[in-house]
């Protein structure tokens, strides 16, 4: 309420946080999509996207009160409705306006996360977006007053208004008051201006919504709507607001406009369409359910407000009931809720494999009789279900890739104009799914190959010409499934890669012999551009630049068991190929060193660790024990317990500093042994070979960020194991 | 009918697995392998194979070959089964070879020391007899099945 308080008084609770974010975000994808797409075809279609885009973010900043984001996207709403009547251009400069418009947006979603103002300059954009609409510098403060109504309007607010008439449309004047003693007035001023704009376009509005949000008001609103309703409506949804009394609401120089109800059917191109979706767009309550239309999977899943196409405008005022039906059939859940039930089904599947060892010890011991046999019918069948469980949960975290590539035109475009390239972007198979954590976390490596190829891989327009090809590059986006994997590709028409010119390198820098640098094929050579040491900027114009932390992009690749190869011509283009597995299992280890090698313990079955220096060993009935907490935890020496007659024995290459890492498992608990704890790590859990087969006390293998391969403990397993190891010991 | 090979050598002996079977040639780098311990005795390690985790086969040990001899392990052939990448360990890849059909003969365990059940058959040809390895033989699917 306070004028310089230091954070924002949202009216949002905690957990409709992420379902707005959610919304916020999509619809500023949208909206970044929509303006790149204006440079090149600015039709009805495309400004009615982000038009709907920008009204349904504003309705959203203003349910919360962020007036600042409401106000933004106004103007910009403003403008392309000023665009889809022809009067403003989109050229690459108003682009650049509404690209930084679209910047600050994002500023102020994240002031919605943190709840903190982070001090952007709104007020510049919004100038910036005023000079685009009138074509010159005006100052935004109104100066001249010229009559109109009973309220003061400003020259330009006066040629504004009459533009609206001139293309026929409504425009309406209205005047609300409160009374004094009303609760929260200002609040009441606010949502009548909310309600305008949801009903049109607000071109006057006095008090503003900074005052209002300043408390600097006289409890009148008075309000000029370009309407996308008629004056009933607009009235009606007025009435809506609490204590809110109207004084007059009427067709602006009522005189002048008389004779635009007849022939006004022509020009309801896309209003119409928000009229539907007015009613959907607050924030849901305490439910998960949004107005999502069902879409068959392989499509991205869209509020119905942010992406419905023109072409379903037939359906006037109120959602089809299709659409109503529709959206009860869909649920959005929140990612945390998703990854508990992973997390819960990665647990049934360990009891599974644990039911399906009791149950053939015990049918190894009893027979296949009465009980026994039911036993055995039994986990096979829950077995059964938990794979298909285990399946649809897998799915459900399934997204289409579309998340990712609907942020590249934006990175091209940057990096293009950054460069003085020209490049056209082809996407192809953006509705391919893979699981949401992958798009996360694949997200940096593919922007690298992408900024690469633009930068480095097509040629400047000059260069093109020269050697007979269009100006404008081609990048080619796509991705595919491929052998129950995903295949992302990055193709582009430039230089490609000189194979020569990387043997050069490779021998100048010592890495190979001439003798050795020639005898690789063409194909070997070119994949040394992933060599952590080719990267070192001396080479990088030598041969154009690739290479350029190529190593980093390969290094998280294979971190997420993918891995990335290129082919490349010489004149023709280069091809980055990505492969990644559909779903990733990342499981948060503890990293510990045993010999020489690195072993992972699940986070999830660790008590503590504490160094072996810290506590005394006994030994209790031939088992090496600490005290605990009170109580007597048995030791698993993991030096012997992974023994091996290959270890190396002889030479251990660290500084050992052991520890011991107290697990569980169920209310057994074990004091692992271990020479060095190394640190804590996401890992991406990979099954060790079926040749090798299931080994006890592991339970897969993972790579670590330096190529190396770490092993992952099984800790069921290796407590089981450890019982069995030592069944004289009878610790419990 | 002809058949390439890609042919090697270990423990004195030459052998031969079909060309379409063999993925890659990697040089034997000891410290590039993770011993992974409890697993099966002719298990060398596990490889970071390009983001893949693959066994490496001590192939020597798995076939009940000497390992009495002079020769120094310098290679490793990463064959493909059933999608399944092994890394087998030989001594040195000799290259590539054609023979025909008709040369390869029925395994005899009079020639060879190798369990006859390993071999697809001997190919000969007027300098020397390549043995051919019957991968799926070695790796028996019932070995290589998950769970």
């Amino acid at each position: 309420m306070e004028e310089e308080s230091k954070f924002f008084d949202f009216d949002l609770e905690e957990d409709e946080l992420d379902i707005l974010m959610e919304d916020v975000n999509e619809l500023l994808q949208d909206l970044e999509t929509g303006i790149l797409q204006l440079e090149e075809k600015a039709d009805v279609e495309v400004i009615g996207v982000i038009f709907r885009s920008a009204h349904t973010l504003k309705a959203l900043a203003g349910t919360i009160g962020h007036y600042q984001m409401a106000e933004l996207t106004h103007a910009m709403e403003n403008l392309f409705e000023a665009m889809r009547d022809g009067v403003i251009k989109p050229t690459a400069e108003v682009a650049d306006d509404l690209l930084d418009a679209l910047d600050t947006l994002k500023i102020q979603r994240d002031e919605i996360f943190t709840r903190e103002r982070s001090g952007v300059d709104v007020d510049t954009i919004l100038e910036q977006i005023h000079d685009l609409m009138h074509g010159e510098k005006k100052p935004v403060v109104q100066e001249k007053e010229v009559s109109g109504g009973d309220h003061p309007l400003t020259s330009e607010q006066v040629v504004q208004i009459e533009q609206y008439l001139q293309a026929r449309r409504v425009v309406l004047e209205a005047k609300v008051f409160v009374a004094p003693n009303t609760f929260a007035p200002a609040a009441r001023l606010s949502q009548a201006a909310m309600a305008a704009m949801d009903a049109g376009t607000v071109i006057v509005q006095d008090p503003t919504m900074d005052d209002l949000a300043n408390i600097k008001h006289d409890n009148k609103l008075y309000l000029i709507v370009v309407a996308d309703e008629e004056l009933e409506d607009v009235k009606k949804i007025l009435e809506e607001v609490v204590d809110l009394t109207i004084d007059y609401i009427r067709p602006y120089r009522e005189e002048e406009i008389e004779s635009r109800f007849e022939d006004d059917e022509d020009e309801e191109e896309f209003e119409d369409e928000e009229i539907d979706t007015l009613g959907q767009i607050s924030i849901p309550d305490t439910e998960y359910f949004t107005e999502t239309p069902v879409v068959s999977p392989s499509q991205k899943v869209v509020p119905v407000s942010g992406k419905t196409t023109p072409s379903r405008t037939k359906s006037k005022r109120r959602p089809s009931r299709d659409a109503k039906i529709a959206k009860d059939k869909t649920v959005r859940i929140s990612v945390e809720r998703l990854d508990n039930l992973m997390n819960l089904v990665g647990e049934l599947v360990t009891d599974r494999n644990r039911l399906v060892q009791v149950e053939s010890v015990l049918r190894a011991q009893y027979g296949k009789e009465g009980d026994i046999s039911q036993l055995t019918e039994m986990t096979t069948h829950f077995g059964r279900v938990i794979d298909q469980l285990q399946e649809e949960v897998m799915r459900a975290r399934m997204l289409p890739i579309a998340h990712l590539f609907d942020k590249v035109p934006r990175v091209v475009r940057d990096v293009a104009r950054a460069v003085g390239k020209q490049v056209r972007m082809v996407v192809e198979g953006e509705a391919t799914e893979l699981d949401r954590s992958l798009i996360e976390v694949i997200n940096d490596p593919l922007v690298h190959l992408i900024r690469n190829a633009v930068d480095h891989g097509i040629e400047t327009p000059e260069d093109r010409i020269d050697s007979g090809k269009e100006p404008t590059g081609i990048l080619c986006l796509s991705a595919d499934h491929v052998e129950g994997q995903i295949q992302i590709t990055i193709q582009d028409d430039g230089k490609g890669i000189d194979p020569n010119t990387i043997r050069n390198v490779v021998v100048k820098k010592g890495i190979l012999t001439e003798e050795e640098a020639n005898q690789l094929d063409d194909e070997d050579a070119i994949d040394f551009i992933f060599r952590p040491n080719l990267s070192s900027s001396d080479t990088v114009t030598e041969y154009s630049g690739r290479g350029v932390g190529l190593d980093v992009v390969r290094t998280s690749i294979e971190q997420l068991s993918g891995s990335v190869v290129v082919e490349s011509q010489i004149g023709v283009g280069t091809i980055f190929s990505v492969t990644l597995p559909l779903t990733l299992a990342i499981v948060d280890a503890m990293l510990v060193k045993v010999r020489n090698t690195v072993y992972a313990i699940p986070l999830s079955s660790i008590i503590e660790s504490l160094y072996l220096s810290e506590v005394t060993i006994s030994t209790v009935r031939k088992q090496p024990t600490i005290r605990w907490r009170d109580s007597i935890l048995p030791l698993l020496d993991l030096r012997k317990f992974f023994d091996h007659p290959r270890m190396k024995h002889g030479k251990v290459d660290i500084v050992v500093k052991p520890a011991v890492v107290t697990v569980t498992w169920g209310k057994l608990k074990v004091g692992l042994v271990v020479d060095k704890i190394i640190g804590n790590q996401g890992i991406v859990v990979k099954s060790l070979s079926p040749v090798i087969g299931e080994i006890p006390g592991l339970s897969g293998a993972a790579i670590l960020g330096d190529g190396s391969i770490c092993l992952i403990l099984d800790i069921p397993g290796l407590i089981n194991s450890a019982l069995q190891f030592r069944k004289q010991g009878g610790f419990a | 009918m002809e058949e390439q090979l890609v042919v090697f050598n270990l423990s004195d002996e030459t052998y031969g697995v079909n060309i379409l079977q063999v993925e890659r040639i990697l040089s034997y780098q000891e410290d590039k392998i993770t011993v992974v311990p409890g697993a099966p005795n002719y298990v060398e390690g596990v490889l970071n194979l390009r983001g893949m985790i693959i066994p490496v086969i001590d192939l020597r040990y798995r076939l009940n070959l000497p390992y009495d001899t002079d020769e120094k392990t310098v290679d490793i052939v990463v064959v493909e089964l059933d999608g399944n990448q092994i890394g087998l360990i030989v001594d040195t890849v000799k290259g590539v070879q054609k023979i025909s059909a008709d040369t390869v003969e029925p395994p005899s365990p009079l020639i060879t020391g190798v369990d006859a059940a390993y071999i697809r058959g001997i190919a000969r040809d007027e300098v020397q007899n390549i043995i051919l390895l019957d991968l799926p033989q070695i790796f028996p699917k019932s070995e290589r099945a998950t769970d």
